[in-house]
């Protein structure tokens, strides 16, 4: 056993050394490169072996103010996987009806490309019945009954659009602003730029309501080149929240705060020779595992909650739901977590199967949704959250107006391809006004013809509410400045209250 | 017609790159003369100080002659034109000093100092007035640029005055603040770049050097439209790249303007299609509540003490400025377990500046409340699950600025409502789960109609699509 760590305390020192001869030796040569980064006034790693430390380095979860005084202060993201029909939900096109089961026109199909969609696919009208719901008469179909109440507290973006036509790049894109790995989810980027207020809970919590997780995987809420304390923190629904939460059997606290302070020393010493800021990443997480063990079991037990709550999302203890992460999400809002990340999965309706038809299995999932999200509206309603919470909900992309004819065959059930260019969300809560459908989609609902809205646009949004200028809001990154909205989006004006 | 004056005039740029490499190069040979024992550089000197002062004095007399044309403005130009006069007579002076009269050699340096200064002054001057302010800054990092004193977010502010859009004046008070925000720096009394004018209607019907009519109705014979329409990459696309943009609405607005003939009578409502004018005055207001925030008090605030914050801070309370642009403060004792009224005492010495506080989920006593009733400016004060004594809202109602009260679970007792009556800014209260009978909620709306309160208790009944499940019978 000591053999093999002073082994490793050999290979590591042999590792410095060298690397400090090669920077020493590299040192006239790079003196150009070193004053582009310089200039950059780039803080990123420093190579010597004493580095300079900002307090926010030592506490990188502390908060912090953002440019100006933001309208909210937190953010639910209700992300569905797989992406929702917006033609079933809220983009209601009567023409579509009328051009039902025949031959798509050209126009649509020229220079286009599909993701399963082969040949001249048929139209495919509208399966659901709408109505324009509350004072706004802001579309909603029967899909979603009780959601359907709370059109007027809500702000529909009817004509996003985005560049990808594929799961996987698309998720990335609507998350972290890229299509593909290696850049910053906007929760990190969020509680990069807010901290945390809570002591005992992660800044960025993500939950997923079982089944399939994302396809672009966890990545959709990694923190690309932010130090890795910025990324979201998967808690469970069922069983403990975050696995090893509770001490084991004949350990008491103090054992354990003992154990962690040990680590953390000789962590310091380790970061103090090697300056390596990933380090202090795994001091601080160490830390907050140990806060965690107060507040997480707490805050994630729904068992204790009323029945006039549990009736109102449709939740049921011990499962893995939608549902059930919908009333945590309220409930970490409620202690000061920053960003909450839902992803709910199911949605892919292409009509390959019974699960995947737009006229059943769809429907079913919308029952799973529909209640749980809209007693989550109304849930920070009434306790004053929806003041200070931003909620945002949207798929990665939208569903064609065609039916899906995969290998250019008729298919058992009805079902929609993936869509790129024209797709509803929504946004609700702090800073954001009620009842406005901004954006509109042509007669069939193929693509934007007003008030078209990008996926930068849509975090230009979110990072203004929260009070922060995208454009200013930045991080050095290999030599340059690097921006959630790359070099786009617009704030969406028109959904600012 | 031969315009002598100008004709020269417009020499002047170029004749100022020669006193500029004389004048260095006469500081470099003095330079070498002081260093060495011989007097191997004097005829050097000599030659290049001579004709420091000979082009300088000709660099001087174009200078003026280009002034005189009236393209750049007076108070820019005032600084250029006497320092580098002033150059011109040092130069002549040092080489009196250096060679005609004998004086003691710390003058002679002390002319050579000047002027080089007064060379880099001059020159400086010289490509402000040619390129504008911020010239030399714009390759800099950001952070330099605002270290020398210029934002380069910093567009000219657009500013309107309009109470009522339908008799806004479209020339007067919508198309002025425009052109004076987007076009003024290049083409007003400040400056004329191809000697257009845009600041009066007369000179906007003048037109500029090419003589193209700016304004006609029909839009594709009119310059200003043409110019401001074109692909941004165009050389004639106006305002130039790299300067502050109109918006797709402004151009709207003035292609309006255009197309009604640019006349400066009319107001908005004598506008055939007023379509254009709406869109963009949408876009105004948009734009104005972009950033304004009815929980922020509109009065500017001094910094809060740095160490009290600090103070307030290692002792878990979190203390944050609302946006770094502000020093109005939220405070938040959401990290506090057992809040004594000490720590709230403490932190009400910076009470001036706290605007948003969170005493959530505590258990409060009066010398809690007889603290926190210190925190007048608090526009937002958040007590939801807190147990709460009785009679503490007739004690809060000493906070006068309170906005917002959030009061969800806390433990109330039954009268507490009628203690928030006369409250005077107070637009939201919550109270679910307070416990206050739905009677007293009724009363207190009678008579405080204004204000919101919610009451909580939603409910979403059941519907049959909740049991409904999709299954396929075939």
């Amino acid at each position: 056993m000591i053999s093999k760590l002073v082994k490793e305390f050999q290979k590591r020192e042999v590792e410095s050394t060298t690397r400090r001869h090669f920077i020493r030796d590299c040192v006239s040569g790079m003196g150009t490169a070193a004053f582009g980064a310089m200039m950059l006034s780039s803080c990123g790693s420093s190579s010597s072996g004493s580095p300079q430390l900002s307090a926010r380095d030592l506490n990188p979860l502390a908060p912090q103010s953002p440019h100006f005084a933001p309208k909210a202060k937190r953010v639910i993201y209700l992300h569905m996987a797989g992406a929702p029909s917006q033609l079933e939900l809220f983009d209601y096109k009567p023409e579509l009806q009328k051009l039902h089961n025949q031959p798509c026109p050209e126009s649509f199909l020229e220079g286009k490309k599909f993701a399963f969609i082969r040949g001249v696919p048929n139209m495919l009208g509208p399966q659901a019945n709408f109505k324009q719901r509350g004072e706004s008469g802001a579309w909603v179909s029967d899909n979603l009954p009780h959601f359907a109440g709370l059109a007027d507290e809500v702000s529909f973006l009817k004509a996003v659009h985005t560049e990808q036509f594929n799961h996987g790049p698309a998720q990335l894109f609507m998350h972290t602003g890229n299509a593909r790995l290696g850049r910053p989810s906007v929760g990190s980027w969020v509680t990069y730029g807010l901290g945390s207020e809570n002591n005992n809970l992660p800044g960025f919590v993500v939950l997923t309501s079982g089944g399939k997780t994302p396809d672009a995987g966890k990545s959709v809420w990694g923190s690309g080149f932010l130090p890795s304390v910025y990324q979201g923190v998967q808690c469970r629904s069922k069983g403990d929240p975050v696995l090893y939460i509770q001490d084991p059997k004949g350990m008491d606290r103090s054992l354990k705060a003992n154990v962690i302070e040990a680590i953390n020393d000789v962590n310091q010493q380790e970061f103090m020779e090697y300056g390596d800021p990933e380090i202090l990443a795994r001091i601080n997480q160490y830390e907050m595992a140990y806060r965690m063990q107060i507040e997480v079991p707490e805050v994630m037990n729904i068992d204790d909650e009323p029945k006039y709550i549990h009736e109102l999302y449709g939740t049921e203890p011990g499962r893995e739901s939608f549902a059930n992460n919908c009333l945590l999400a309220r409930k970490l809002v409620e202690k000061g977590v920053r960003f909450v990340q839902l992803y709910d999965w199911g949605w892919d309706s292409h009509g390959t199967g019974q699960s995947t038809a737009i006229d059943y299995g769809f429907r079913n999932k919308c029952r799973e949704m529909d209640r749980p999200m809209s007693a989550l509206l109304l849930d920070l309603k009434q306790r004053g959250l929806l003041e200070e919470t931003l909620v945002v909900w949207g798929g990665e992309f939208g569903r064609t107006p065609m039916q899906e004819n995969r290998e250019g065959k008729k298919m058992a059930f009805l079902g929609r391809d993936h869509h790129t260019e024209a797709f509803t969300m929504w946004m609700a809560g702090g800073g954001i006004a009620k009842g406005v459908s901004h954006g509109q989609t042509d007669e069939v609902g193929y693509a934007g013809v007003e008030g078209r809205t990008s996926v930068h646009d849509i975090h230009a949004t979110i990072l203004h509410v929260l009070g922060y200028d995208h454009e200013r809001f930045t991080y050095n990154f290999q030599g340059r400045p690097f921006r959630l909205t790359d070099v786009g989006g617009n704030v969406i004006k028109k959904i600012l209250a | 017609m031969f315009d002598l004056e100008l004709f020269v005039g417009r020499f002047h740029p170029l004749m100022v790159h020669l006193p500029i490499g004389f004048v260095v190069m006469a500081v470099l040979f003095k330079a070498l003369d002081i260093r060495s024992s011989t007097r191997t550089y004097r005829p050097a000197l000599k030659v290049s100080l001579l004709l420091s002062a000979i082009v300088g004095i000709v660099t001087c007399l174009t200078g003026l002659l280009l002034a005189r044309s009236g393209t750049y403005p007076a108070d820019q130009l005032f600084w250029h034109k006497w320092t580098g006069i002033s150059l011109a007579v040092l130069t002549v002076f040092w080489y009196l000093v250096e060679f005609r009269w004998s004086v003691r050699p710390t003058v002679s340096y002390s002319f050579t100092a000047l002027t080089l200064v007064l060379l880099i002054l001059t020159g400086h001057r010289g490509g402000v007035l040619t390129h504008g302010a911020s010239y030399l800054w714009e390759g800099l990092p950001v952070t330099w640029q605002q270290f020398f004193g210029h934002d380069p977010y910093e567009a000219e502010k657009l500013e309107f005055e309009i109470s009522n859009l339908d008799s806004a004046l479209v020339y007067e008070d919508i198309v002025v603040p425009i052109l004076e925000a987007r076009c003024y720096s290049c083409h007003s009394d400040r400056k004329q770049k191809s000697e257009l004018r845009l600041d009066s209607p007369e000179m906007i019907q003048k037109g500029g050097a090419s003589g193209d009519p700016l304004i006609r109705s029909d839009l594709d014979k009119s310059k200003l439209y043409h110019v401001l329409t074109l692909p941004l990459n165009e050389d004639e696309h106006m305002p130039p790249k790299g300067k502050a943009q109109l918006s797709k609405y402004e151009v709207k607005v003035i292609e309006a303007w255009i197309a009604q003939g640019g006349e400066v009578e009319k107001m908005v409502m004598h506008y055939p299609d007023r379509s254009a004018l709406e869109e963009w005055y949408d876009d105004l207001m948009a734009d104005q509540k972009l950033f304004s925030n009815e929980l922020i008090p509109s009065q500017p605030v001094s910094q809060p003490d740095p160490t009290l914050i600090e103070n307030l801070r290692s002792q878990g309370v979190l203390v944050q400025s609302v946006g770094k642009s502000s020093h109005y403060l939220e405070v938040s004792f959401m990290n506090v377990p057992n809040l004594e009224p000490e720590l709230i005492k403490e932190a009400a010495k910076i009470k001036e500046q706290v605007i948003w506080l969170d005493v959530s989920g505590k258990n409060l006593s009066d010398q809690h409340l007889n603290e926190l009733i210190n925190f007048t400016r608090t526009t937002d004060l958040n007590l939801s699950r807190s147990k709460l004594p009785g009679n503490s809202l007739k004690k809060l109602s000493q906070l006068k600025n309170i906005q917002i009260l959030n009061l969800t679970g806390a433990e109330l007792y039954g009268s507490a409502l009628e203690d928030l009556r006369g409250w005077p800014e107070l637009r939201k209260v919550f109270i679910y789960l307070t416990g206050i009978p739905s009677e007293s909620v009724e009363r207190f709306l009678e008579t405080n109609p204004g204000i919101m309160i919610d009451t909580g208790g939603y409910r979403l009944p059941s519907v049959p699509r909740d049991t409904m499940v999709f299954r396929f019978k075939g």
